[in-house]
């Protein structure tokens, strides 16, 4: 199974900067993002949360669990459930790409999944 | 160092929780008492170092008017010249303050002064002290941000430095500390590293009553991304490469569809397995205990010289044995908490949740309800407790309402009994009916979930959405602490409820006293004037219609007349009226009033029906001699009724019996836990009357349809 780096842009190193509401988006040129549902990311393949459809206890605890708009993530096990890895620390890595220091993985229902829309990283 | 000097651990005094003797921020050398919160994220080992920092003593109550689990303990420590002392209260894990959940109401309310652990006054803590896992910092800050907006004096733990250092992964906590503008110490609960910093800061931030000097920025978008930067600036080391650590590639075998079914079926059977082999010791010890007990009192009054009257069959009778027969389960109860929290803290119980959700999720139940219905099949009494890992409510009483339909060990002297009755030369056919009883209490289970979550429990099956905490080595320490706690919450009510429960079932058994009947009395003056060891006289030989071929003694005459006068006893008393009464709404069952009496009086245990039947319709209870409980159950097989020709369990009648079992709710303990662990007496009530309900329609069924399909 392929694992991509997490992400392919950059993000904030140090400093008071906020990410921009897109980081980690593979589009370029001021295109409007494609986003994708996040079931259909496959393992290994990384992403960021672009929107979710979700009722608002469940938005609230997947937020507080790490699940935010403008989360980074990797599909570690696609399928129902999934899992799903939400990175944080993001670093640039030697040779390219980027890597994090921390982090956790949230197992999701299909029904969650479904109606978290992603965009998806270039190398995925 | 590994070990905490300086600090003790006690309970809290439930009484004294102000400020007393020295109010925090005082110079004087006067001892401080002060109240510090513990919050943190779920799996961070927030409660590893709660049990660390007050051993083994803290008291476990609960939050009024919720089901969550306080504790409370209390830590001493030396800061400069004065002695503090800390009240610590261990709040719900949560991810967040902000979340619409019981947990963080609890905590918030908590930390606002309006909630405290039941037995304590409500009131502000002097201090926070924030647990954070060391390889999950960026979502563990959140919560520490939301925590610092409440500009309390805080101190923040890093815990599980020891796994972030094997990962090569280096905290700065100085520069967290400065970015969080509150002490931040490393510290690893499970092993005691940085436990004495801990305490002396935590000691010496009370004393000062200093706040943080930074606070968090105010929306959630904005604190996500400050928490972001904070992790960035404070952490150092290579990165983790997704997919490929440990923890990784154990999910990918162990949520697996086909594999991590495998896997969690393998180590739930050796789960029961250790259950069912280790704990029949300890429960045979407990037998034996309560056992001697019992002769104790026979000694006490044999040596004083008195007749055994009413206090002498309440002691012996009414506490010891009605206690014996629920501390008996304690057992099992234990050992089911201590493999599950070891289980909990590797990590690996999540999993098994995650792989059992899709199985469950049709029926309302979260894949976290598997193992409370598993452990069902052991006791209820675990199983039931157990459910307090799901972690929404209505899902969680569900669990609970419909944890008693698995078979547990009770039932299976009934099904003994009755499968033995039904297919006497079968044994295949016996064991398919046993397979059968299983499968009834599994489906009987889940369905009244399902309708349960359709209507009283009603609310959307919340979808899972599950963290998955990394792997690691299960503590010791804290799998004792848990099974502990568990055990005493379990000795308390069967100590209180039970205790006083059991006291009016043996009333109801006992009372009103009766004469001897006629037969035993004539049997008795028959052999009035001989030894026990002399053969029987023919006047007895002639009452007993013993063949004149076979030789009995006198002492097999009294023993005779002991079972007609016990079941006689039995009969006549208030639960013989009872079955009597009764006997008109169970007769479209097929049940007489023997039988009627034998299912009343196993209300309080199911296997209780076994030894009634052997009392009320031999004159004997089973033992431990097998050839006599052949011989017993032979005598159960021919017994007949009224008319002395119609057989008491005939086949129609043992599949009635074997379903009203398999699906009755006839357990005192289970209803009290129920009551306990719920939240309310109603919903021991409701399950009463559900199960009881659903039972005897089964029962109906199973009679009518035996007695057209035999007949």
């Amino acid at each position: 199974m392929r694992y991509a780096s997490v992400m392919a842009t950059s993000s904030p190193q140090s400093g008071d900067q906020s990410l921009p509401a897109d980081a980690g988006c593979a589009c370029t040129g001021g295109k409007a993002c494609p986003t994708v549902s996040l079931c259909v990311l496959r393992p290994g393949q990384g992403g960021v949360i672009a929107s979710a459809d979700l009722a608002q206890d469940d938005a609230s605890l997947l937020a507080a669990m790490g699940l935010a708009v403008g989360s980074r993530i990797v599909m570690c096990r696609s399928g129902e459930p999934c899992i799903v890895a939400v990175v944080s620390g993001v670093t640039a890595q030697d040779g390219g790409g980027e890597g994090c220091r921390c982090a956790s993985r949230i197992g999701l229902a299909r029904p969650l999944a479904a109606k978290i829309q992603v965009t998806p990283s270039s190398e995925g | 160092m590994n070990d905490v000097p300086s600090v003790i651990g006690t309970p809290a005094n439930s009484t004294t929780q102000t400020s007393a003797g020295g109010a925090p921020g005082t110079d004087s050398a006067e001892p401080i008492l002060s109240r510090v919160a513990l919050l943190g994220n779920p799996n961070t080992g927030k409660t590893t170092l709660f049990n660390r920092l007050t051993g083994l003593t803290h008291k476990t109550s609960n939050f009024p008017g919720t089901t969550l689990d306080a504790r409370t303990g209390r830590v001493a420590a030396q800061s400069s010249d004065q002695h503090v002392t800390i009240d610590l209260i261990d709040l719900p894990g949560v991810y967040s303050l902000e979340l619409r959940q019981q947990e963080a109401d609890v905590a918030r309310a908590v930390l606002d002064g309006e909630l405290a652990p039941a037995g304590l006054k409500a009131q502000t803590p002097d201090a926070l002290l924030i647990v954070l896992d060391a390889t999950n910092l960026g979502r563990n800050l959140v919560l520490v941000g939301e925590a610092l907006r409440r500009r309390l004096p805080t101190v923040v733990a890093v815990n599980m430095i020891d796994l972030a250092e094997k990962r090569a992964l280096r905290i700065d906590t100085g520069a967290l500390s400065a970015e969080l503008g509150c002490p931040v110490i490393a510290i690893s609960a499970r092993s005691g590293r940085g436990l004495p910093e801990l305490i002396n800061t935590l000691s010496r931030t009370l004393r000062t009553e200093a706040v943080p000097t930074r606070t968090a920025p105010g929306t959630d978008a904005e604190l996500r991304q400050w928490a972001e930067r904070t992790v960035i600036k404070a952490t150092s080391g290579p990165s983790e490469s997704i997919g490929h650590t440990f923890s990784d590639r154990a999910d990918l075998v162990l949520t697996h569809p086909l594999t991590g079914v495998l896997v969690f079926a393998l180590v739930m059977t050796g789960l029961f397995g250790a259950i069912f082999t280790a704990a029949q010791y300890p429960m045979g010890w407990i037998e034996q205990l309560f056992a001697n007990l019992g002769g104790g009192v026979d000694w006490i009054w044999a040596t004083a010289g008195w007749e055994p009257g009413l206090l002498h069959d309440l002691l012996k009778d009414g506490v010891i044995a009605g206690v014996g027969s629920t501390v008996v389960f304690l057992p099992q109860i234990c050992l089911l908490f201590f493999l599950i929290s070891l289980l909990e803290d590797t990590g690996y119980l999540a999993r098994a949740a995650f792989v059992m959700d899709r199985a469950l999720r049709p029926f309302g139940l979260p894949g976290h309800a598997f193992v409370p219905l598993l452990s069902s099949h052991a006791c209820a009494l675990p199983g039931i407790m157990s459910a307090r890992s799901i972690p929404d409510s209505r899902e969680r009483l569900a669990t609970i309402l419909v944890a008693p339909f698995m078979t547990c060990s009770a039932r299976l002297p009934v099904y003994v009994l009755l499968t033995g009755l039904l297919f006497k030369d079968s044994p295949w056919l016996a064991a398919a009916a046993f397979v059968g009883c299983y499968a009834l209490g599994i489906l009987a289970g889940v369905f009244s979930a399902l309708l349960a979550r359709r209507t009283i429990l009603r609310g959307s099956t919340r979808p899972m959405a599950l963290e998955l905490p990394s792997y690691k080595l299960p503590s010791l320490r804290n799998a004792v602490s848990s099974t502990i706690e568990r055990g005493m919450v379990f000795i308390k009510k069967a100590g209180t409820a039970i205790l006083a429960i059991c006291i009016i079932l043996w009333w109801l058994g006992s009372f009103p006293k009766v004469e001897p009947p006629t037969q035993a009395v004539e049997l008795r003056q028959s052999v009035s004037a001989l030894a026990e060891t002399e053969a029987a006289p023919a006047a007895a030989r002639t009452k007993m219609g013993t063949p004149a071929d076979e030789q009995i003694t006198v002492a097999d005459v009294i023993a005779r007349a002991d079972r007609i006068e016990h079941a006689h006893a039995k009969s006549s008393s208030f639960m013989g009226m009872l079955g009597r009464t009764a006997q008109p709404a169970f007769a479209p069952l097929g049940y007489d009033w023997q039988l009627t009496v034998g299912v009343i009086a196993s209300f309080a245990a199911r296997e209780v029906f076994v030894s009634t039947m052997s009392v009320v319709i031999a004159g004997e209870e089973e033992g431990d001699d097998e050839a006599r409980n052949q011989t017993l159950r032979q005598e159960l097989a021919t017994a007949t009724r009224a008319d002395g020709i119609t057989p008491i369990f005939n086949p129609a009648t043992c599949w009635s019996l074997l379903v009203f079992y398999v699906l009755a709710m006839q357990c005192l303990p289970t209803l009290v836990v129920t009551a306990r662990e719920a939240g309310h007496a109603k919903w021991a009530l409701l399950q009463l009357v559900w199960m009881t309900l659903v039972a005897y329609l089964g029962a109906l069924a199973a009679y009518h349809i035996a007695s057209s399909l035999l007949s």
